[in-house]
């Protein structure tokens, strides 16, 4: 009887312990800090799907690789790096002229664009829109399909956010981000 | 033979549960060798719970003061109840569970995350939620604070959560199964290394500088909580350059000061007074302070603590002198083994 129970503890158990261990239904993140699930986008494709802003003739969009962004338009002395806390990462800044474009790892721990920004009015969209133009240049451009939080207008194509903040008629800012940010 | 049978049954049963609950042991983080900032909130328990003051919030705090500098230079025994993203709800909760052990003098709140509001991520969830003693506070602060793919039954069993980890094993997770070496300074994360600041980006501009609702409510839960209990809170910016603290945030952090009556100080605009060289004092180019930086902001912040909140030096108390004479034997033995590795490193 005693040898029984025993043998019935260990099995029980060892089952116990393989499941558990396999995965109870696959979760494959194995990150001991728990890395998350955040949705990690393709790159290449979503220029062909969204707005884009271009670059030395290069097509860039938010959720493309940072690697392939820098094979694409080459390497900036102007990079500022922000290490996320506790190790999760680096966010980099990186300044091209008029153009600041930010990468954050993904999931997997891979950098990839999160926002490009227009800095100042020597670059356009490719759609013609630049800083200091009017709330009048940029519907002519994107037409009035937009979002307005405050003085953020937002308008959304494939999964990319192209965002304008307009203050006193004026554009301020022009920024692409993910849409599923 | 019936009793026989009910002790086998008994037998069983703790052994099965005695074998997951190691297994849980084994396969939970360590953060015992490079990320240890998940260490910090657990430390806490550890403590003798006498502080005249409690630090809460992210990075700002546990990176950028010095509980032995305030010891050292006004008597003022501190901690840091930190962790790495700390959401303001996760603060209050902290600031609760903090309450049923100790009440201290005064509570110093970090407010960078108030406007900020960053979407809770798991990863960070984790080194905040894990390392707090089972309470009401801590499930609330879960429930709280949880992302949509985290389960409450994974915070309860984490064995659920981490059982993949059983394949990527380290020693560390053998020899800290049951222990953690001590890893911070009373909740002080100390860098002795140096970067300077530069090319810090400017803040973008933002369609709307309103700070969200929900995070004001949960400021206001803990100055009220503070009010309850006769503490005074201190509400303070830490003087790092990024991310972003734009004017428009700060005025309404000034603003609901002045309509509590609370002590809001902006060491960001005070860092030149505070003695701080971005060249010099900071580890990763100005997001956060080196042990350089965080000394001499801890010398000008303990001053404004002891002009404003009256403390009284505590110097002399003997308990109190020993402990802190341990602590500054691991200080210094900390920042000597930085500044060794670092000097084999050049």
């Amino acid at each position: 009887m005693r040898k029984k129970l025993t043998a019935c503890a260990f099995a029980l158990t060892l089952c116990l312990s393989a499941l558990i261990a396999a995965g109870c239904g696959g979760d494959s993140n194995t990150s001991t800090t728990g890395a998350g699930s955040s949705e990690t986008t393709a790159a290449a494709s979503t220029a062909d799907e969204g707005f884009y802003f271009e670059l030395e003739g290069q097509k860039l969009t938010p959720g493309m690789a940072q690697d392939d962004m820098i094979s694409a338009i080459g390497e900036t002395d102007n990079v500022f790096s922000a290490p996320s806390c506790a190790g999760q990462g680096t966010d980099y800044t990186y300044t091209y002229g008029s153009v600041e474009i930010v990468t954050v790892p993904n999931a997997d721990g891979v950098n990839e664009i999160s926002t490009i920004a227009l800095r100042d009015d020597l670059t356009s969209t490719p759609e013609g829109v630049s800083l200091y133009m009017t709330t009048a240049d940029m519907t002519a451009a994107y037409g009035e399909d937009y979002t307005q939080s405050g003085n953020a207008y937002t308008y959304v194509k494939g999964n990319v956010k192209l965002s304008f903040i307009i203050e006193n008629d004026e554009i301020t800012s022009i920024e692409y981000s993910l849409a599923t940010a | 033979m019936k009793a026989k049978k009910i002790l086998s049954v008994v037998v069983v049963t703790v052994f099965v549960i005695g074998t997951l609950y190691l297994l849980q042991r084994l396969v939970m983080p360590k953060y015992m060798d490079d990320v240890v900032e998940g260490n910090f909130i657990a430390e806490y328990y550890n403590e003798e719970k006498d502080h005249d003051v409690i630090f809460l919030g992210d990075c700002e705090v546990y990176e950028n003061f010095s509980p032995l500098v305030l010891w050292e230079e006004y008597g003022i025994n501190s901690y840091i109840r930190g962790s790495a993203q700390q959401l303001v709800s996760q603060s209050y909760y902290i600031l609760e569970d903090t309450l049923r052990y100790e009440t201290p003098d005064v509570v110093v709140f970090s407010v960078l995350a108030v406007p900020y509001n960053e979407a809770p991520r798991e990863s960070y969830n984790r080194m905040t939620l894990d390392g707090m003693r089972w309470s009401l506070s801590k499930v609330n602060a879960i429930r709280d604070s949880m992302t949509e793919e985290e389960s409450f039954l994974d915070y309860v069993f984490p064995l659920l959560r981490y059982h993949s980890r059983i394949t990527e094993l380290t020693a560390d997770d053998f020899t800290y199964l049951f222990h953690r070496d001590l890893v911070s300074h009373n909740g002080y994360y100390m860098r002795v290394d140096s970067l300077p600041a530069e090319n810090v980006p400017e803040g973008r501009p933002l369609g709307d500088y309103t700070i969200d609702a929900a995070q004001m409510e949960y400021l206001d839960k803990i100055r009220t909580l503070c009010e309850e209990k006769g503490i005074q809170l201190v509400l303070v910016k830490a003087p790092s350059l990024y991310p972003y603290w734009y004017d428009e945030w700060d005025a309404q952090i000034t603003e609901y000061a002045e309509e509590h009556d609370l002590l809001y100080v902006n060491l960001l605009a005070q860092a030149d007074e505070a003695g701080l060289d971005f060249q010099t004092d900071t580890y990763d180019g100005g997001l956060h302070l080196n042990l350089s930086g965080a000394e001499k902001l801890s010398r000008y912040f303990g001053a404004i603590l002891q002009d404003h909140c009256g403390l009284e030096s505590r110097r002399g108390e003997e308990a109190l002198e020993a402990a802190w004479q341990e602590k500054t034997v691991w200080y210094e033995e900390d920042k000597a083994r930085q500044e060794a590795e670092i000097a084999a490193g050049e």
